[in-house]
């Protein structure tokens, strides 16, 4: 496929502005200022099928539409925070093309009617962060962002703010939350940010490589657009594999990629040649999928039919030589330490989880144990303030369930079913 | 008017009522910890979950409005909401929520101030499994005093959030913050400061289990020993609303009632402990007449044969040399027998006057709007309307007269020109529970009542009026105040002052007092009445 988010990565200096306009970029602003209404721009995007790439896989455009008519300011945030174990596409879109993002962040302000658009980024990345600033204050030298933009009567600022190092900060509400300055705690919804976000004012948050999407879609049209990826789930996509393959990294494809090209082809295959166990598809908050499973397209539906989500599309590959119950503890302290601790559910279930794994791990498990898991799991499951809850469940759900007898050996024999593939080791990688 | 159905009834509700509100406004007992009516709302604890149809899942009724739908939309052709709160989804939930309030609970019962009147154990002992499936280490924090009025107990949190959420809306200063994340959660002071706002104690109320506790009730005694009287607080003007707990004849603690034209949920911390104003106050047990320096014990018999020696025996009455001085501490009910009596006795327009005089400053007003006021006094708007005067304050001179005062507070007010004032007087009558300043100087002093011994009624600075309750009762040999001045208007031969009882006052009041016309006892009510006055009018007077 040609490369569109990624077309100018291996370009010198692809983060200035020159290298960015030389390669069309700020075309589509340029032409939204000049001929578009802000509604034409939601419409355009509704009609692309432009799915978010933050996890949920909400349709942009009609996201959009929800900004009620109101006389309140409105606000556009762009989620920087990526923070899902196993992704790391949005990372490789501010390092390497700050401008893409930041031409989608302000066309999409234009359709909402936004006059102010933050951009809240990881607190880890702080080179990043250079970067964007850098990149902010030369959209503003080219006259492209701040007052009476381009003479189009237009203005807009974008404010870029430093997460602090929670996980839930990502989460959208709770983004919002800490935005405002306030603890990182999401909030109940209704009512939904796109009509009480920022200050109580409507607000739409977007992912990275959502909005870098929006540019091209103005630029190529809809039908362009539509006929990379599928019917439900349009255009390019970055996917980030990870863990025991030759090649890891992000690859840009299709919507829809099957996922054993993804492992096999772009990601190389399984290192040392060893037998592949188990994928996670989507960031560590998707169940995971058997070897068994993992025919299948890298689309929305396609790994939703499969029981899992494309998620964050953060695939962690694991060979046989995995323990699965050491690999559930490693999530489940994962979700432990980043439970916000509002509700009861999630601050008292997850951490309690995380216990009894630790507890299986260190050969002091009982019978009981498993059950005690999955009813656990059920005690929280959709019973909490935000989806972190659901998130966290996922894993421990769905690898006592793939791999039960792992977990049934490490409580009886008190040690790990896997015997190390030893022989592969030696093998050529 | 939506029409909803909760288990199988109909309810007419208003268009934008709260779910979880209208269930308990209902008699529907729907278990909840983290929703408080006078807060925002926060869906933490995740325990008021209902099922609703058309609705996926379970939903936290805390957080649901009820609308109308339109008409083709309605369930079953005519509901705009179909609620369950007793399926065994909703059971199940309760009880899942509930084991995990409990993981780390100390259980501890036995020694919580809360027991009794906790929501997590009148939960876990309805909703609750038996046992224990968390078998792992608990989480431990120790307690401490967080402010002058408050302690924590963490391990008895469930982090509800009330308390947070009471500082930052209604107090309007964040002094509570949720310190750590996750698991680690704990509440605590902001920047090791205390929690010392002046309505701090509200949290301990608020607080749904035995984690915040009153400093003053500590370990005091089991609520369930506690007989509660509803009263209105005696520490300033505003005249918040109260429930006093009472043991063994004596104030154990005092919390606010709800009165939403009042004080809404809540009571400042100077009311709260106002009550041990009264503490170390030594009780007169009979009339005292004054002999060489000190006083002598004298009966009720021989006290007002004294008095009506000195003033109308022998037509010796002359109107403009007695003055009255009603107060402020004092009830509407006192303080108009004071009034029937100077106007028996004729006296003149000048020689009626309120004790103590203006008390100046600025009021407190807190984020929701609560306010303190700067006037200590219970009833001075009542006592002034009752008296027919205007303004506060002894006249300039008392030189040469017979003057009655009513203490009927507990806190000293003596200054420098009272002192000089009174001591001018020729023959001083106090009525007073202690020997004040105020009755060291009298030639006469006869015993009264402790502000929470007092029954009748009071009008609080915006016009209100409210029910006071003694909550506790006179020690035996003394009177209530007001039988008091009845006796002493009746040794002065005025007549019709013997009463039944202090309610058929209120309602004399009711037919004689202008703007209390029909302020019955039955209207004054547990919530008080408004008075027929224009608010604007008296704002000016009122301090
Ligand atoms: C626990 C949790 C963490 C999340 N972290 C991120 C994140 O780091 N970046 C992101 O874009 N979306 C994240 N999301 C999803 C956001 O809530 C939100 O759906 C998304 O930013 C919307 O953008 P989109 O519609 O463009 O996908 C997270 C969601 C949850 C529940
Ligand atoms: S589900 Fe977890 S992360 Fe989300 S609000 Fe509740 S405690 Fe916080
Ligand atoms: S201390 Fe009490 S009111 Fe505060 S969060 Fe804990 S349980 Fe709730
Ligand atoms: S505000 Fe006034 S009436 Fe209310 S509790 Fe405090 S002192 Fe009592
Ligand atoms: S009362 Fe509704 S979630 Fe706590």
């Amino acid at each position: 496929m040609e490369k569109i988010l990624t077309k100018n990565i291996e370009t010198e200096n692809s983060h200035r502005i020159s290298v960015y306009m030389e390669s069309g970029g700020y075309e589509a602003w340029k032409k939204v200022l000049k001929e578009m209404s802000p509604e034409e721009v939601t419409d355009i995007v509704k009609e692309s099928g432009l799915r978010g790439r933050g996890g949920a896989g909400f349709p942009a455009g009609l996201k959009w539409s929800f900004v009620p008519k109101v006389d309140k300011p409105k606000y556009l945030v762009c989620n920087a925070d990526e923070s899902e174990p196993g992704t790391f596409k949005d990372r490789l879109l501010l390092e390497k093309d700050p401008h893409m993002m930041l031409e989608g962040i302000v066309i999409a302000s234009y359709a909402i009617k936004a006059n102010t658009a933050f951009v809240y980024i990881r607190g880890e990345f702080a080179n990043q962060t250079v970067l964007l600033l850098e990149a902010i204050q030369e959209m503003k030298e080219k006259g492209l962002l701040g007052k009476n933009i381009l003479s189009s009567g237009y203005d807009l600022e974008i404010l870029v703010t430093r997460g602090a190092g929670a996980y839930i900060c990502g989460e959208e509400t709770a983004l919002l939350t800490s935005l405002e300055g306030k603890r990182g705690y999401p909030k109940i919804k209704p009512p939904f940010p796109a009509v009480e976000g920022y200050l109580r004012s409507p607000t739409i948050v977007n992912n990275v490589e959502t909005l870098c999407c929006v540019p091209h879609i103005i630029n190529n049209g809809t039908d362009w657009f539509k006929s990379i990826g599928t019917e439900k789930s349009s255009g390019p996509k970055l996917y980030c594999v990870s863990g025991h393959v030759r090649n890891p990294g992000v690859f840009e494809l299709p919507m829809g990629v099957p996922l054993k090209e993804l492992i096999f082809d772009h990601a190389g295959g399984i290192l040392h040649n060893r037998k592949l166990k188990a994928v996670i598809p989507g960031g560590s908050s998707t169940p995971v999928l058997t070897e068994s499973e993992i025919d299948i397209n890298m689309d929305f539906d396609s790994v939703a039919a499969a029981g899992s989500m494309l998620g964050s599309a953060g695939i962690i590959v694991m060979d046989e030589n995995t323990d699965m119950v050491d690999a559930c503890y490693n999530l489940s302290k994962f979700y432990a330490h980043e439970t916000c601790g509002q509700c009861t559910p999630c601050r008292e279930g997850v951490p309690w989880m995380k216990t009894i794994l630790g507890r299986i791990t260190n050969g002091k498990g009982r019978n009981r144990d498993i059950n005690l898991l999955l009813d656990i799991c059920k005690s929280i499951e959709k019973r909490t303030i935000c989806p972190f809850g659901d998130a966290a469940v996922a894993p421990v759900k769905s690898y006592i369930e793939k791999f039960r007898e792992e977990f049934d050996y490490y409580i009886e024999h008190k040690k790990s079913m896997i015997q190390k593939n030893v022989k592969s080791l030696d093998a050529v990688n | 008017m939506p029409l909803i159905k909760i288990n199988d009834r109909e309810y007419e509700v208003k268009p934008g009522a709260q779910l979880l509100q209208t269930a308990l406004d209902n008699g529907i007992e729907v278990p909840h910890y983290c929703y408080h009516p006078g807060l925002s709302i926060a869906g933490n604890c995740r325990m008021c979950c209902v099922e609703i149809e058309g609705m996926p899942g379970l939903q936290i009724s805390c957080n649901v409005t009820i609308g109308e739908l339109p008409e083709e939309r309605k369930i079953d052709g005519k509901y705009d909401m179909v609620i369950n709160t007793e399926s065994e989804e909703v059971k199940d939930s309760r009880s899942r929520v509930l084991e995990l309030l409990l993981l780390n609970h100390p259980i501890d019962c036995p020694v919580c101030d809360q027991a009794g009147e906790c929501l997590l154990q009148d939960y876990s002992f309805e909703h609750g499994s038996a046992h224990s499936r968390f078998t792992e280490e608990k989480r431990v924090n120790p307690k401490k005093q967080l402010g002058p009025e408050v302690w924590i107990y963490p391990n008895r949190c469930i982090l509800c959030s009330r308390c947070v959420r009471f500082c930052e809306e209604i107090v309007g200063d964040p002094q509570l913050m949720v310190r750590n994340r996750g698991y680690s959660s704990i509440i605590d002071v902001r920047d090791n400061q205390p929690l010392d706002n002046k309505l701090s104690g509200n949290t301990a109320d608020i607080c749904p289990v035995g984690s915040l506790v009153s400093n003053d009730f500590l370990h005091k005694t089991r609520v369930w020993n506690l007989v509660e009287e509803d009263t209105i607080c005696m520490d300033c003007s505003v005249g918040c609303n109260l429930i006093v707990g009472v043991s063994k004849e004596k104030i154990q603690r005092i919390k606010p009632r709800l009165n939403k034209e009042v004080n809404d949920y809540w009571m400042c911390d100077d009311g709260r402990i106002g009550y041990h104003a009264a503490d170390e106050l030594e009780r007169l047990q009979s009339p005292l007449i004054k002999e060489g320096d000190g006083f002598r014990p004298v009966s009720w018999t021989e006290v007002f044969d004294f008095i009506a020696d000195k003033t109308v025996a022998n037509g010796k009455l002359s109107p403009d040399k007695i003055e009255i001085i009603g107060s402020a501490y004092g009830t509407n009910e006192e303080n108009y027998l004071l009034k029937k009596i100077a106007d028996g006795l004729s006296l003149p327009e000048g020689n009626r006057s309120l004790y103590p005089g203006e008390m100046e400053g600025d009021a407190i007003i807190f984020k929701s709007g609560f306010r303190i006021s700067p006037d200590k006094t219970p009833n001075r708007r009542g006592a002034l309307d009752m008296l027919g005067l205007k303004n506060s304050g002894l006249a300039d001179s008392l030189a040469a007269k017979i003057v009655y005062l009513l203490q009927g507070g507990v806190h000293d007010l003596m200054t420098e020109s009272v002192n000089e004032i009174l001591k001018k007087s020729e023959f001083l009558i106090v009525q007073s529970a202690y020997l004040s300043d105020e009755a060291k100087l009298a030639d006469v002093v006869l015993p009264g009542t402790f502000h929470y011994e007092k029954n009748g009624t009071m009008t609080n600075d915006r016009n209100r009026v409210q029910r006071v309750r003694g909550v506790v009762q006179t020690p035996i040999g003394v009177k209530e105040d007001w039988e008091v001045i009845a006796e002493f208007g009746g040794a002065l031969g005025i007549k019709n002052m013997s009463y039944e009882s202090v309610d058929d006052i209120t309602d004399e009041i009711a037919v004689r007092v202008n703007e209390y016309e029909g302020i019955t006892v039955e209207k004054v009510g547990s919530l008080g009445s408004d008075l027929n006055r224009e608010k604007e009018s008296v704002q000016e007077i009122a301090p």
